[in-house]
């Protein structure tokens, strides 16, 4: 349904997209995960036909996105990263505006501010931060699309909220939706996301299952030993610090893991932790090793 | 149409501001004129200004005044609508194209389905509307005041002129702050360059009047198409300024639809 293929644009060195490539299929929610400035948004302006791409190709549902852009948006619902609305609008007049300009059902906006509700007769410029988010999500959603990009989609929404919109999201996916959602929000994208790409300074730096992903990540693992003599020893066999008598490093091999394990019968050990596998440590993982020494 | 409603409501406030506030003005002077003939101060006072001064104001009738347009022709028509058209539009246009792109406002309408031609169009329609909606209010105002105060005598035709050429003078105005407003990601920098041309030509304007020698700058300015003193003697090349005029106004308009077409945007 969405595809990027080898899209370069370049506004500097290191800044701007450089040979991405992904596709996104209908019922996948696909995750754009990176810092800021990585390139997401860019990528994101590049589907919806606001950037010409230096070289490649960006199509939704077989539309050419810079040349079809009106077609694009035809199937497209966008949420972007920075609410920015005419603040004279009150809320209700902007739903009403983009109801007339998707063509959208106002059944759907009624069950979606029933979902994320606010003061929808409040001008756009007196709305806090999570009013205006709520605002632009129920904007984005009442389209009913077959394709929903999202720029930061929980920027600004209460926890309760966040866990409405991933609902939301999941519940979409069920329906066949394509969606590619950008975020350096873990837990929400470990929690709706089927694949998800790390970007770095424009370019991919990997791209898989989000399980397979979580899985192959770096862990830390802290042993504690019973003699702080010991935990010495250990350090130096391995070639870790010490604190105290605990020992803690990281590996993603399980090759290695396994040694160590050999290793720890020799020891008198009194407990064993791992960090939990989440997103966060992956993105630190990759962006950690990717630094320059 | 929902676009150009849209605009139309977002933008109201200021176009009905300009619209009635030169209006009032124009009534003001027009309900005063017969007083100021019947006292002869107005006469005395242009007559003590030098003729430099009344040159730039395109006060060359400086023997007597026949109506309220002779007034008007150097007091407003001269000079200060000049001045109110380039700040009128250089809003209009940073409000309607600038602003929105430099602030992101845009993406409300660019993530529909319409095309960035369509935006345009609007955009064009709606700058149409409030000049056309300015000097008809003029005009609306001049008739009043011909109708309900004796002594103003308006020749109907000179005032159609005026207004005509007035209009068209706004078209191109607004074709080229609107072609200007789509080069740039900042609303400053849009401002400023096309802020700077129109003022240029209001200096080479009054740069004219100074003396013999610097008349040639009144051709270096657009403002010079709508030439009020001419217009009122009726040596005017009325027809040809209209062209000229419309032939800017179309060129300025094209180049806003195909930079705003081509360009990426960071919003």
């Amino acid at each position: 349904m969405i595809h990027l293929q080898h899209v370069t644009k370049e506004f500097a060195p290191k800044r701007g997209l450089f040979d991405v490539s992904f596709t996104v299929e209908p019922g996948m929610v696909f995750g754009f995960i990176g810092p800021n400035g990585a390139g997401k948004s860019t990528a994101i302006r590049q589907l919806m036909g606001l950037i010409q791409a230096d070289s490649g190709h960006a199509t939704i549902g077989g539309y050419d996105c810079w040349n079809q852009s009106q077609d694009v948006k035809r199937i497209v619902g966008y949420l972007p990263g920075e609410i920015n609305l005419p603040g004279d609008f009150t809320g209700e007049q902007v739903l009403h505006l983009m109801q007339q300009l998707h063509q959208s059902k106002p059944e759907r906006q009624s069950e979606l501010l029933e979902q994320f509700p606010f003061e929808t007769k409040t001008k756009i410029r007196k709305m806090s931060k999570g009013m205006k988010q709520k605002l632009a999500l129920v904007g984005c959603f009442m389209k009913d699309a077959p394709v929903y990009l999202l720029d930061e989609p929980t920027s600004g929404l209460d926890p309760l909220m966040q866990e409405r919109f991933l609902s939301l999201v999941d519940k979409e996916r069920q329906r066949g939706k394509a969606i590619l959602m950008s975020s350096h929000h873990f837990p929400e994208m470990e929690k709706s996301c089927d694949r998800a790409a790390l970007i770095k300074e424009g370019r991919i730096i990997i791209e898989a299952d989000i399980h397979e992903l979580v899985r192959s990540s770096r862990k830390q693992y802290t042993i504690e030993f019973g003699l702080e003599a010991q935990a010495e020893q250990f350090a130096l066999q391995i070639g870790s610090q010490r604190f105290q008598n605990h020992v803690s490093f990281f590996t993603s091999n399980e090759r290695t893991l396994n040694q160590i394990i050999r290793l720890l019968t020799e020891y008198d050990v009194r407990a064993i932790q791992t960090s939990a596998d989440d997103l966060e440590h992956v993105f630190l993982h990759y962006y950690s090793e990717e630094e320059p020494s | 149409m929902t676009i150009v409603w849209s605009l139309l409501k977002h933008n109201g406030k200021p176009i009905t501001a300009y619209a009635v506030g030169t209006s009032l003005y124009l009534l003001m002077l027009a309900a005063l004129y017969p007083s100021m003939m019947k006292t002869g101060l107005l006469e005395a006072k242009l007559q003590a200004l030098p003729p430099e001064v009344l040159k730039a104001f395109q006060y060359d009738k400086i023997t007597g005044f026949d109506n309220v347009l002779d007034l008007l022709g150097g007091n407003y028509y001269g000079l200060i609508f000049q001045i109110i058209a380039s700040l009128f539009l250089l809003s209009l246009a940073a409000r309607l194209l600038a602003r929105p792109i430099d602030n992101g406002e845009l993406i409300l309408y660019l993530a529909a389905p319409i095309t960035r031609h369509q935006y345009t169009a609007s955009a064009m329609i709606v700058m149409f509307l409030a000049s056309t909606c300015l000097v008809v209010c003029n005009t609306f105002v001049l008739l009043m005041a011909d109708w309900f105060v004796s002594g103003v005598s308006i020749d109907g035709m000179t005032l159609v002129r005026f207004q005509v050429n007035a209009l068209f003078l706004l078209y191109a105005i607004g074709g080229f702050t609107l072609c200007i407003a789509t080069l740039f990601d900042d609303e400053r920098r849009a401002f400023s360059i096309a802020g700077g041309v129109l003022v240029l030509s209001i200096v080479l304007t009054i740069g004219s009047g100074l003396s013999e020698k610097t008349e040639w700058m009144r051709y270096g300015s657009i403002f010079s198409l709508f030439n009020t003193q001419q217009l009122l003697e009726g040596t005017h090349h009325f027809f040809l300024h209209l062209l000229l005029l419309a032939s800017i106004s179309l060129l300025f308009h094209l180049g806003a639809f195909v930079s705003f077409r081509k360009r990426s945007l960071s919003i």
